[in-house]
């Protein structure tokens, strides 16, 4: 039988048992670091990711978005109270500003500093210019929306023609009353000059008034007509001017004075009601609030595309990583095991060896 | 003849609030547009409160604050304007055409800077109103004395705002 100092002066020759058992605990536990070194890097990798779509992207999607409705209530706002003249518009208007646009921009300001795409960042300075101007021409519609400026060609009508209207009617309506107490024959063509001039006068008018209102063109022959007529009678009476009185003859040339002017004022109105500006509001926000609320949606609606798209790479990228992370794991669970099983076999085995010689020389010394 | 008949209506013709209004509106779309050489300025804010019960006088010494600050603009774009040196014993039975001269002499200084402006736009158009009253005419004031406020503070940069393009 061999004695113990026997076994140790052969040991030598191999690694000691000690030896070989740190080496196997150490590679197991190399192999342990390496693999949660490698979790680690994905879990970063992935929570970089995760976090950018948390506290840039989302947001950023988000302000764009509340951006975008701001834009498109405000107009909506602005279009109610320029067809209804409500209050309520206003008020609505000016939340749009205070709560939803200003606020996201404000934001979308604030993210822009961590942006990595110069084109979303071009896209919000222009913007943040469009804002400016959008919110001005808004105002200004908002002004003159119920004002009697807005129809230039009404307050012409209200206060220059109006004067002169009056005038022409009551002189026109006094030379009727003087010729209705003239006695002599030969005088009615006269009084039926005067009751159409008065018809026409009035017709005119009216005609315009129409045309005012309602912008049909056809009033526009009508007014011609009359004014021809108008001016028919006119001549009409300067060939009759020996027939009227000396009072009519002073009303007469107060009317033949003022009518030049009538007509030329009736002529600015409709030069005013053709014009694109007739009304001013309507034209304000077709020229300047549309484009310029057009323009803000396109550029926002852009930056929520490309914020979309960017999500879904962040959201792709976060997928494959943890996807990376899965298979990762079972590979190591895998090479673990394997090398668990190498690196514990031959130590064990050799202990066990060892362990038996031990017992057997215990049990021989005993006997 | 039109020429004729207007002039002849002018001493028919009493000024209103609301020619005051106008003429203040006029300045406000001018200070906007002087706002507008500065990048990220708020071309037209918020306007104060309206506050009922206001006489033409409260819109008069309001301007004065308004031209004493387009003074100070001036002053800090290198630009001279009028001294107007206002008693306070001549503030007593202050009516709307007073009012409305002051007015216009605000919007003709800040005219003036406009108008020293590279390429500046014209400024908005503003059409008749309709009746107003005193209030209004203070309210409107207190938007244009906000826009001045802004313009002055930013004005202090220096001379050459006056000459950038926009």
């Amino acid at each position: 039988m061999n004695s113990p100092q026997h076994v140790t002066t052969k040991a030598p020759k191999r690694p000691s048992l000690r030896g070989h058992l740190v080496r196997s605990h150490l590679a197991i536990a190399g192999i342990g670091l390496v693999g949660l070194a490698l979790m680690l890097v994905l879990v970063v990798w992935a929570r970089g990711h995760t976090l950018r779509l948390a506290d840039l992207r989302g947001p950023a999607v988000r302000d764009s978005t509340l951006a975008l409705a701001g834009v498109q209530r405000s107009l909506a706002s602005l279009r109610g109270w320029m067809v209804l003249g409500d209050q309520s518009y206003r008020t609505d208007r000016k939340s749009a500003w205070r709560d939803e646009i200003d606020p996201a921009i404000a934001n979308l300001r604030m993210l822009s500093a961590r942006w990595d795409n110069d084109e979303n960042k071009v896209r919000l300075t222009s913007v943040l210019t469009l804002r400016e101007e959008l919110k001005e021409a808004q105002w200004w519609i908002e002004e003159v929306a119920h004002t009697p400026g807005n129809e230039p060609a009404r307050v012409i009508f209200a206060q220059e023609l109006a004067p002169v209207h009056e005038t022409i009617v009551a002189t026109t309506n006094a030379l009727i009353d003087i010729e209705k107490e003239q006695s002599e024959s030969g005088r009615r063509p006269l009084f039926a000059a005067m009751a159409d001039l008065a018809r026409s006068h009035a017709q005119a008018r009216a005609s315009v008034v129409e045309f005012v209102d309602e912008g049909d063109k056809v009033r526009l022959d009508d007014f011609r007509t009359q004014r021809e007529e108008t001016s028919r009678q006119l001549g009409v009476f300067d060939r009759s001017r020996a027939l009227l009185t000396a009072e009519q003859r002073r009303l007469f040339e107060i009317t033949e004075a003022e009518l030049p002017t009538f007509y030329a004022m009736l002529d600015r109105i409709i030069e005013a009601r053709q014009s694109a500006q007739w009304n001013v509001a309507q034209h304000r926000l077709a020229e300047e609030a549309v484009p310029r609320a057009r323009a803000v949606i396109d550029l926002l609606r852009a930056m929520t595309a490309d914020q979309d798209r960017l999500i879904s790479i962040d959201a792709r990228l976060v997928t494959a990583t943890r996807n990376i992370a899965a298979v990762v794991s079972v590979v190591l669970m895998l090479v673990f095991g394997i090398a668990a099983w190498f690196t514990s076999v031959s130590p064990a085995r050799r202990l066990a060896k060892a362990t038996q010689r031990h017992t057997r020389l215990f049990k021989n010394r005993s006997w | 003849m039109q020429a004729n008949r207007q002039l002849n209506l002018l001493p028919d013709r009493d000024t209103e609030p609301s020619d005051v209004f106008q003429q203040v509106t006029l300045g406000v779309a001018y200070a906007s547009k002087l706002l507008d050489r500065f990048p990220g300025a708020t071309t037209l804010p918020e306007p104060p409160p309206f506050e009922v019960g206001k006489l033409p006088v409260d819109v008069y010494r309001r301007l004065l604050e308004c031209i004493d600050l387009i003074r100070q603009i001036a002053g800090n774009s290198g630009k001279q304007m009028l001294e107007l040196d206002v008693n306070e014993a001549h503030l007593d039975g202050i009516v709307p055409s007073d009012v409305y001269h002051i007015a216009a002499l605000a919007v003709s200084e800040l005219a003036f800077l406009h108008g020293q402006l590279a390429d500046a736009d014209a400024p908005r158009t503003v059409y008749y109103v309709g009746r107003k009253f005193p209030s209004h005419m203070y309210q409107r004031t207190g938007l244009l004395k906000r826009q001045l406020v802004a313009l002055e503070r930013l004005s202090k940069g220096g001379h050459d705002w006056l000459a950038q393009s926009p």
